[in-house]
């Protein structure tokens, strides 16, 4: 290797005699007749190696290097100090104060030669340490700001205007990203939904596979599909899209008021802690399936566990855990789900999260952490008397083509099928604005659930109006369902001209053998007490019928307004 | 952390001990690679009598290797799943994909 020295001696002779020493080995030589010249020369020449006399005048040997060394910042200089042999404090000073090497006088150019050779062997390796560490650093700065700009997009998608304000969460990713997400949204009859969701790992990975999760559930959950029907597309969507072994914990939650549930999906997340306002836990809600990803479709469940509301007091409130809480390490090992429900309890309900969060800081106060953390709390508490969504005020300017479809379906579709989403879906995508949507969600699903419980499954909606009646209302109905073999439900929709409005006709038809309308009045009734059913679709509709022998319903509702 | 193996009778067996976690993901991998390979062992155990701790990712390896010892026929049990391992398990469901014990 070619090397360019800097020979600092305030004696010509030394600098003559090295300089020739130094050019028969094949090096460049600037020389410097003092400190302060051989600071400037460093500067504006970059030498490799330095040869530094210790008593110079202007400026000594030792100010020089602390000088020079100062200068070189990441580019190793190596200064080596010429003392006199007798002068064994200048030597030590020399190392102290950041020189690499000393050579005494008088020379003994066999050392000074080999000395000189172990030097470059060093500047070579420093220069290829320097190379790579310039390389890692540019990727670093590349990796650095890709996160960057995936976090800004992650978080985007998950800070959005859908998140209702019923949930409140704590999320503590233990990288820049969060593998744990909780979204919210309502459905078009204003059920509230919530996911929560733990990507196998953590950090970008974890975070990336999370992404199509969120636009899956924001959608379906807006086109009013149930949690369960969503919890199996998560399933198979992230089951396509991800490499064999990764999964994602879930547990979906639906709270609807219209029916007074609170229905909850978890597969692999630990448990749900359901809780009064007294702190008194009334349910937990375990996982029951496997996490989603894992399941063939045909293996899948989108079996949900229910709690009705009936009779609960006010300000009930559902906790949901990751599994990084339950599992963080501390004192006395994992913070665990006992802990958790020991907390819960024992705190008011506005200070809950806040106290695990405390709780579990300073437990894992000291020990590593190696998982993302988060906690939810849904607020279940009723609302006022629903009815329907507000109707936003954006409009589409859009003209209508009149258009009608007839469907029938057999008791083979109703068992399998989520009909109103499906219907609302060709309705959107006839050109019906989605500002109606709440609306027409609730007035479609009131009149086929209607049609199915009564006209074809007989049940008594009597009972559901009594104290505890609805959850075994539910559990014949599914029974039912299940055992259901003949009977169809025909749905009838046409957009037309009634009474010079723009009218949407809403018929749905079973083929049970009806019911006395006496029947009919009295439900309403009960009903209307409870704020929901057939009230609250007559209080939405332009009108409501039930001609014939009471097996078809025929609304309409304005598209005018 | 370390891994064992052995064979007996058809028999592989994989111990683990420590932290069964992503760190592990190359040992692991190298443990069982070859009783995937061996015609004479039909089952495959991994043994959790010694492990601490257990982490989503390696729940993950788990699926990985079950999904490769299927496509050569071959079944996969996990033994001595004891407190916090069988709780994990039990949380996931990993009974529907491995006989547990």
């Amino acid at each position: 290797m070619h090397l360019k020295i800097l020979v600092a001696d305030d004696h010509p002779e030394n600098r003559i005699l090295l300089t020739r020493f130094f050019n028969q080995m094949g090096h460049q030589v600037i020389e410097a007749g003092n400190g302060e010249e051989a600071v400037d020369i460093f500067q504006s020449q970059s030498p490799d190696i330095v040869i530094m006399d210790v008593m110079m005048p202007v400026m000594d040997g030792f100010e020089a290097t602390r000088n020079i060394k100062s200068i070189c910042g990441e580019k190793w200089v190596p200064v080596v100090f010429l003392t006199a042999l007798n002068q064994l404090d200048h030597f030590l000073k020399g190392l102290e104060i950041g020189g690499d090497d000393f050579i005494s006088k008088p020379f003994n150019f066999a050392i000074l030669s080999a000395k000189i050779r172990v030097l470059e062997r060093t500047i070579e390796f420093q220069k290829q340490i320097l190379e790579k560490t310039n390389v890692l650093r540019a990727m670093n700065a590349k990796s650095e700001h890709e996160m960057q700009l995936g976090k800004h997009v992650l978080d985007r998608l998950i800070d959005r205007a859908e998140n209702q304000a019923e949930v409140k969460t704590w999320i503590s990713p233990l990288d820049l990203f969060s593998g744990d997400i909780v979204l919210s949204a309502k459905s078009p009859t204003g059920a509230l939904h919530v996911l929560h969701a733990d990507s196998a790992g953590h950090g970008l990975s974890a975070a990336l596979a999370i992404m199509p999760a969120i636009e899956l559930f924001y959608a379906m959950s807006k086109k009013g599909f149930g949690v369960g029907v969503i919890a199996g597309e998560l399933n198979r969507k992230i089951g396509t899209l991800m490499p064999k072994g990764y999964f994602m914990t879930g547990t979906l939650v639906s709270v609807d008021h219209l029916n007074g549930t609170v229905n909850v999906w978890n597969g692999g997340n630990p448990s749900a802690i359901f809780l009064d306002a007294s702190g008194k836990i009334l349910k937990t809600f375990e996982s029951k399936h496997p996490p989603l990803g894992l399941l063939f479709d045909q293996e899948f469940s989108p079996v949900t566990e229910t709690w009705y509301l009936e009779g609960c007091q006010d300000d009930c409130r559902l906790y949901l855990f990751s599994d990084g809480v339950v599992d963080a390490e501390g004192e006395g090992g994992r913070f665990g789900q006992g802990k958790i429900a020991e907390i819960l309890c024992s705190s008011g309900p506005d200070e809950r999260i806040e106290e695990i969060r405390a709780a579990l800081e300073n437990h894992i106060s000291g020990h590593s952490r190696r998982d993302d953390i988060s906690v939810a709390e849904i607020n279940c508490s009723a609302l006022d008397k629903f009815l329907g969504l507000p109707l936003s005020d954006k409009r589409t300017v859009g003209t209508y083509s009149r258009w009608s479809f007839d469907m029938t379906l057999s008791a083979e579709h109703l068992k399998k099928l989520d009909l109103t989403p499906m219907v609302m879906n060709i309705v959107n995508s006839l050109g019906v604005e989605m500002r109606y949507n709440s609306h027409l969600f609730l007035i479609l699903s009131e009149l086929i659930n209607n049609a199915i419980d009564h006209g074809l499954l007989f049940l008594n909606s009597q009972e559901k109006h009594h104290p505890l009646g609805m959850e075994s209302y539910f559990e014949k109905r599914a029974l039912r369902l299940d055992r259901l073999q003949d009977g169809e439900i025909d749905i009838d929709i046409r957009n037309i001209m009634h009474e010079n409005r723009n009218c949407l006709r809403i018929a749905v038809r079973d083929t049970g053998p009806g019911f006395d309308l006496a029947i009919l009045q009295n439900l309403e009734k009960n009903e209307a007490r409870h704020g929901r059913g057939i009230p609250l679709v007559r209080s939405l509709c332009l009108s409501l019928d039930f001609p014939g022998a009471g097996n078809e319903a025929i609304a309409y509702y304005d598209l005018d307004s | 952390m370390a891994i064992t193996t052995k064979t007996s009778d058809g028999l592989a067996t994989i111990s683990l001990s420590g932290r069964f976690d992503f760190n592990l993901n190359r040992d692991f991998k190298n443990a069982y690679e070859h009783f995937l390979d061996t015609v004479e062992n039909q089952v495959i155990e991994i043994d959790f009598g010694n492990v601490e701790y257990i982490d989503s990712s390696a729940l993950g390896m788990l699926l990985v290797l079950r999904d490769k010892a299927k496509e050569v026929g071959k079944d996969v049990r996990l033994i001595n799943c004891h407190g916090m391992i069988r709780q994990v398990l039990d949380i996931a469901h990993f009974e529907r994909f491995f006989e547990i014990a």
